[in-house]
């Protein structure tokens, strides 16, 4: 990869701290909206969500929940800080993150939706490369927090 | 749709990962993805296909749940109840039934091979979470219901007609970790036949909630259904689809919590007059008489409801009177199998009929809440609440005995001879291979033992004593007048004439007595092997078992081997062995009450010659 212009790269930073920005916000909004429907399920008792047959809904959706949040929060941390990594962020660490940021939290959300007993349903299978993406991603912005002068 | 989702993310993620640009590394994680994806969905499928297909041949086999009536489960009720829920699901009762799983089984099923006294071989394995058997000449079946948790656990097998579950031949004993056939874990005579049982009109009545058999009343095939499958929360509480339906408001809950907690829309038995709260146990654990219609209905109970207007408890003293007096008529075992001769209760699981004849509860406001508590209990420990294992029990009542208890008892404050159950409620019920506590309160007398032949609470303690013995110190202490004894009641020791000549029943309690710790420091245990190791050739197998089990704690034969369901040459050649053991040990005092002569030789010839007087119709069965 060529070492972008100090121009090219206050350009680029600018790019990725709109798009993480925008991510982020959204998935906040998105999964503590989810939040409080899980609180409304349990104020109101309800079975579907609560009952024992569906504990395993209970757990994916609240970990669907908390992985939303989370990477969200993620996201908005990316764009603060992608103006002080010492190299360029990689366009592929965004992506993924951004990957990442849809899978995770969907996949809990779509695997609780359909539980099959203590097992979950289709949707997760989207977990693992949701979890591979978001690996590789944290791998290179670790990549970009390098000293350039070594 | 859960499908269609799932794509539908991959195609964003997809869409996300090219972006504009189509460099080879994105055009190949993209494809990863959409690979991944398809591959996993493939798998996914598979799986859910052989699941419901092992659910279905399973649903249209094994009596399915239904929820009218009211009944939502015990799945509605963790949400608002943890806590009870959690000692509930511990329990013995939540697994009195349960869909046979490998998960749930606690016998091996790890290619065992048993076989059946008609030839029959029974090879069991395990495919995934399913049970199967192997029955020659028959072939694979799989294991559709399982009965029982704590002590041992029985099989059912789907029948040919319905839903019906037949028993499987075999049952496994947890003490000793194998099978024994079925027969053999019952105190029943050889006279009597042991025809294997449906589970759809014996167990349905009591080991599942809101039990329906629905047999068919033209071509008595059974549809059976229940609320749940084993003794769930509603069994106790009632319906509770009106109180979940309320309680979905938290407006409500938070009423409650701030109020007095009571709950109208529910049934608490802790809140029920003493006899509505009794009946709720008693609804099982009773000697019933259902109506006719209950083999189409099931019992129509609610925990509240007085349980007489849909089930009449059996009391021998009116059994003439009740509906079921035709059929017992035509049984002559009904009372004898059930009852001492008295009337007291003799087998377990039907303690609420014990209560009912018990002067605590008829004159005082016991129940089996003032001992028992599903929720505040170790199911370990016979569900004894935990401040009430011991003689808090009595004594929240019998306040003025508790200030001085040796006073009462004659015995040293803090002994066995001490505690309120092992003279008021002493081991004189059958059931599951061993002796159990009476729950009829009463009073040891020498009179009840000769007039019924139920060992007295002071003899099973002291079994080394005779009845002569026994009923001058009650005359010392209570004042009981002496009965006239025979000459071998005032010279031999109780617990003797009951293995010689007691009836099975006896013989099984005795037997039991001779390896309970308490009996063993008060009698010690050296004299006991003989005893013991004569009824190793009992002619009832459960005789046979307790006292090689009682046998096994006694010096000198830890390591004894002996199957109690063995050929009898091999039960003759464990005894002979057994005997062997005996006379190399170290010989007892000098007893003559125990059949112990001068020099410490046992005395077998007395023994066999009062065994001799043993009545020759000694056949019964105990229909525990």
């Amino acid at each position: 990869m060529t070492t972008p212009t100090p121009i090219d790269r206050a350009a680029l930073d600018r790019r990725y701290e709109l798009r993480h920005l925008r991510v982020g916000w959204v998935a906040l909004l998105a999964f503590a909206a989810v939040g409080v429907l899980l609180e409304l399920l349990h104020a109101f008792k309800v079975p579907w969500y609560l009952g024992v047959a569906t504990e395993s809904r209970r757990l994916l959706w609240t970990l669907g929940h908390a992985h939303g949040v989370a990477l969200g929060l993620v996201n908005l941390a990316l764009a603060a800080t992608c103006r002080l990594l010492p190299r360029p962020l990689h366009p592929t660490a965004s992506t993924m993150l951004v990957v990442a940021t849809l899978l995770i939290p969907c996949g809990f959300l779509v695997g609780g939706a359909f539980v099959h007993g203590g097992d979950p349903g289709l949707g997760a299978i989207l977990i693992p490369p949701g979890a591979l993406f978001l690996l590789v991603a944290v791998a290179l912005i670790v990549g970009s927090c390098r000293d350039p002068n070594r | 749709m859960e499908s269609l989702l799932v794509w539908t993310l991959t195609g964003v993620a997809v869409a996300l990962l090219l972006g504009r640009s189509r460099a080879r590394a994105s055009l190949l994680v993209a494809t990863v993805l959409v690979a991944s994806t398809a591959a996993g969905h493939a798998l996914w499928a598979a799986r859910a296909r052989s699941r419901e297909r092992s659910a279905e041949a399973l649903r249209a086999r094994v009596p399915q749940p239904v929820g009218d009536g009211g009944y939502v489960t015990s799945n509605a009720c963790r949400a608002c109840h943890p806590t009870e829920y959690a000692t509930w699901h511990r329990s013995y009762h939540r697994s009195m039934t349960q869909v046979a799983s490998a998960s749930a089984v606690r016998a091996p099923f790890a290619g065992e091979t048993l076989r059946s006294d008609d030839g029959k071989s029974y090879h069991l394995r395990r495919d995934g979470d399913e049970l199967w058997v192997d029955i020659s000449g028959v072939g694979a079946r799989r294991i559709a219901m399982m009965t029982g948790s704590h002590h041992m656990q029985a099989f059912w097998l789907p029948g040919e007609r319905g839903n019906a579950q037949i028993e499987f031949p075999f049952t496994y004993v947890f003490d000793d970790r194998r099978w024994v056939p079925r027969r053999d874990v019952f105190l029943v005579g050889r006279e009597y036949g042991k025809d294997p049982s449906m589970w759809n009109r014996i167990c349905i009545e009591c080991h599942v909630t809101r039990g329906q058999p629905r047999f068919d009343a033209r071509t008595d095939v059974p549809a059976s259904a229940a609320a749940e499958l084993g003794i769930a929360c509603e069994a106790c509480h009632g319906p509770a689809a009106q109180h979940v339906a309320a309680n979905a408001s938290p407006f409500r809950r938070v009423a409650l919590h701030d109020g007095d907690g009571i709950d109208a829309t529910i049934v608490n038995p802790a809140r029920l007059p003493p006899a509505r709260a009794s009946e709720v146990c008693g609804q099982c654990h009773g000697i019933g008489c259902p109506p006719e219609s209950w083999l189409q209905s099931g019992i129509r109970f609610r925990p509240g409801q007085p349980l007489a207007e849909s089930k009449q408890i059996l009391r021998q003293a009116t059994l003439q009177k009740s509906a079921c007096a035709r059929q017992i008529a035509a049984d002559a075992s009904f009372a004898p199998s059930r009852y001492w001769s008295d009337g007291m209760v003799r087998v377990s699981g039907r303690e609420y009929n014990a209560l009912l004849e018990s002067p605590c509860h008829q004159h005082g406001a016991m129940t089996c809440l003032s001992c028992h508590s599903m929720h505040a209990s170790d199911p370990d420990g016979w569900q004894l609440a935990h401040d009430r294992d011991g003689n808090a029990a009595c004594t929240q009542c019998h306040s003025a005995i508790a200030q001085n208890v040796s006073a009462h008892t004659h015995h040293a404050a803090g002994s066995t001879g001490s505690t309120c159950y092992n003279c008021h409620m002493p081991h004189t019920t059958y059931g599951l291979l061993r002796a159990m506590r009476s729950h009829q309160v009463s009073v040891p007398r020498v009179q009840d033992t000769l007039a019924t032949g139920r060992p007295n609470a002071c003899n099973l303690c002291h079994l080394d004593r005779t009845l002569a013995w026994t009923a001058a110190a009650l005359e010392r202490w209570w004042k009981l007048p002496p009965p006239s004894l025979t000459a071998e009641q005032r010279t031999v020791a109780a617990s003797v004439l009951d293995v010689a000549r007691g009836e099975a029943g006896v013989r099984a309690l005795t037997a039991w007595s001779m390896g309970w710790s308490a009996a063993r420091k008060t009698s010690g245990a050296d004299w006991m092997a003989p005893y013991l190791i004569e009824l190793l050739d009992d002619e009832y197998s459960a005789v046979r078992y307790i006292a090689y089990h009682s046998l096994r704690g006694i010096s000198g034969f830890e390591d004894f081997a002996y199957d109690y369901v063995g050929t009898e040459e091999a039960r003759f050649a464990a005894q002979r062995e057994a005997l062997a053991r005996f006379s190399r040990a170290r010989r007892p005092a000098a007893r003559a009450e125990l059949l112990f002569e001068a020099d410490g030789r046992f005395a077998r010839g007395e023994l066999e010659r009062l065994m001799a007087e043993r009545r020759e119709d000694d056949e019964m069965f105990l229909a525990e």
